[in-house]
């Protein structure tokens, strides 16, 4: 699910990010929208997420222009927007089998029942 | 949400099947859990807060602060038969819990922008924690004491991942035994956390494992909130540990042999009003053995088994929701 997938590393790397997924299986959940709780997720300064990471990541997955190139000024009150931001991290491809791989090791990270094993 | 309705939703959390004795597996009891949970969400709030739940077992810390408004869940724990079951409880409790089979110390979480990721600490030594900073508002836990040897520290290694996965602002809450009080102080003061207990408890962890001989043991824990320090706030909070350190070995020959029910005031590095929950309405101090009674409300063990006396009525054997 790709709000913690967007903040997740790889243990033990110094930049193992964002790790690129691999689908076997996934689905799409309904969750409820919060705007303020969406909009701080890409607010400075801790940006819990990393906006190009998540372009990089939804093109992976064939999600190419779900969002915009870049978070568009006065996001805060862009309701499309963050629906559209929200929809992305909460929502879409839940992947409930699948492997994450390192982008600097090449390590392999199973996903199994929607659960991820980094062990 | 009040204390009484969270503990009756928490009691519905199940735990293990099976606890592994090396991991020390054992349940966050539901009246503890809720207590924990209603304390943070009064200090710093869970509406719609991004939480963490470091050693989650079956999920209960997690699911509660979804109960309690949370945004989000990260809960993580490093058995696969734990979040087996924690998956149950996230299905059944409808709860947008995330579950990650991580060892937790070794979870790394990129961070903000400037910062270098907050993850597992650098060769240098120690977790860079003043510039980097995680994601997480709140991490919850309740991690291994080490009771065993096996498991020896490890609850001060949650509690440094702990500090380095929260946001600058953020905060961890956490349990840890009461003999080790001012070894956790400077843990976290070396983390550049500062940290207070809360609240001291005790918990009543049932026989689960064969080598343990009685039915049931009373351990004395502390419920502490850390936070990270910011710049010169660290040093201060350094220099207040120091001698708060030295005032606890200077007492501590007296402390260790006087009775664990002494109603004293926990030190703290700041000074924190307790929750009012944490208050026994017999008594009005902070609770030292928290028991709940039938109508719902903790009051200290102590002072309602007095009032139940006088009041020819039985005092209850041991703390429980149905007693």
């Amino acid at each position: 699910q790709l709000l913690t997938h967007n903040m997740l590393m790889a243990p033990g790397t110094k930049n193992g990010f964002p790790l690129a997924i691999e689908v076997e299986k996934m689905e799409t959940v309904e969750s409820e929208f919060r705007s303020e709780f969406t909009a701080r997720m890409v607010q400075k300064p801790v940006t819990q997420v990393e906006y190009g990471a998540l372009l990089q990541t939804l093109a992976g997955l064939g999600m190419d222009g779900t969002l915009p190139p870049a978070v568009p000024d006065s996001y805060e009150s862009n309701e499309e927007f963050l629906r559209a931001l929200h929809h992305v991290l909460m929502e879409a491809r839940r992947v409930i089998d699948g492997t994450l791989v390192c982008p600097e090791t090449g390590k392999r990270f199973p996903i199994k029942d929607g659960i991820p094993s980094m062990l | 949400m009040k204390l009484k309705q969270l503990v009756g939703e928490l009691q519905g959390v199940q735990s293990w099947r099976h606890p592994k004795s090396e991991l020390e597996q054992y349940p966050t009891p539901p009246d503890i859990a809720a207590h924990m949970l209603l304390a943070a969400d009064a200090e710093d709030g869970l509406e719609d807060a991004l939480v963490a739940d470091l050693g989650c077992g079956g999920g209960v810390l997690g699911i509660g602060a979804a109960l309690l408004g949370a945004a989000h869940v990260l809960a993580v724990d490093l058995d696969p038969a734990a979040l087996e079951v924690a998956a149950e409880n996230v299905e059944e409790f409808e709860v947008p819990v995330s579950l990650l089979g991580c060892d937790v110390v070794q979870l790394a979480m990129r961070s903000g922008p400037e910062g270098a990721p907050s993850g597992v600490a650098d060769a240098e030594g120690g977790a860079d924690a003043g510039a980097a900073g995680g994601a997480f508002d709140i991490v919850l836990m309740n991690p291994p004491f080490g009771t065993r040897n096996e498991s020896h520290g490890a609850d001060v290694a949650f509690l440094q991942a702990g500090l380095r996965l929260c946001r600058p602002g953020g905060a961890v809450y956490s349990l840890h035994k009461t003999s080790t009080r001012p070894f956790i102080a400077k843990k976290a003061a070396e983390a550049g956390g500062e940290a207070s207990v809360v609240a001291e408890l005790r918990f009543e962890i049932p026989r689960m494992y064969k080598h343990h001989r009685q039915p049931s043991k009373d351990v004395a824990v502390d419920f502490w909130r850390a936070a990270l320090a910011a710049g010169e706030e660290a040093q201060l909070a350094a220099a207040l540990e120091e001698s708060t350190r030295l005032e606890e070995e200077r007492r501590a020959p007296d402390e260790q042999a006087s009775s664990s029910l002494a109603a004293e005031r926990p030190p703290s590095v700041e000074e924190e009003e307790p929750p009012a929950d944490f208050i026994c309405p017999i008594t009005t101090e902070v609770m030292v053995d928290p028991v709940m009674a039938a109508d719902g409300h903790s009051y200290e063990r102590s002072a309602i088994e007095r009032w139940l006396a006088t009041n020819g009525k039985k005092p209850f054997a041991h703390p429980s929701p149905d007693s």
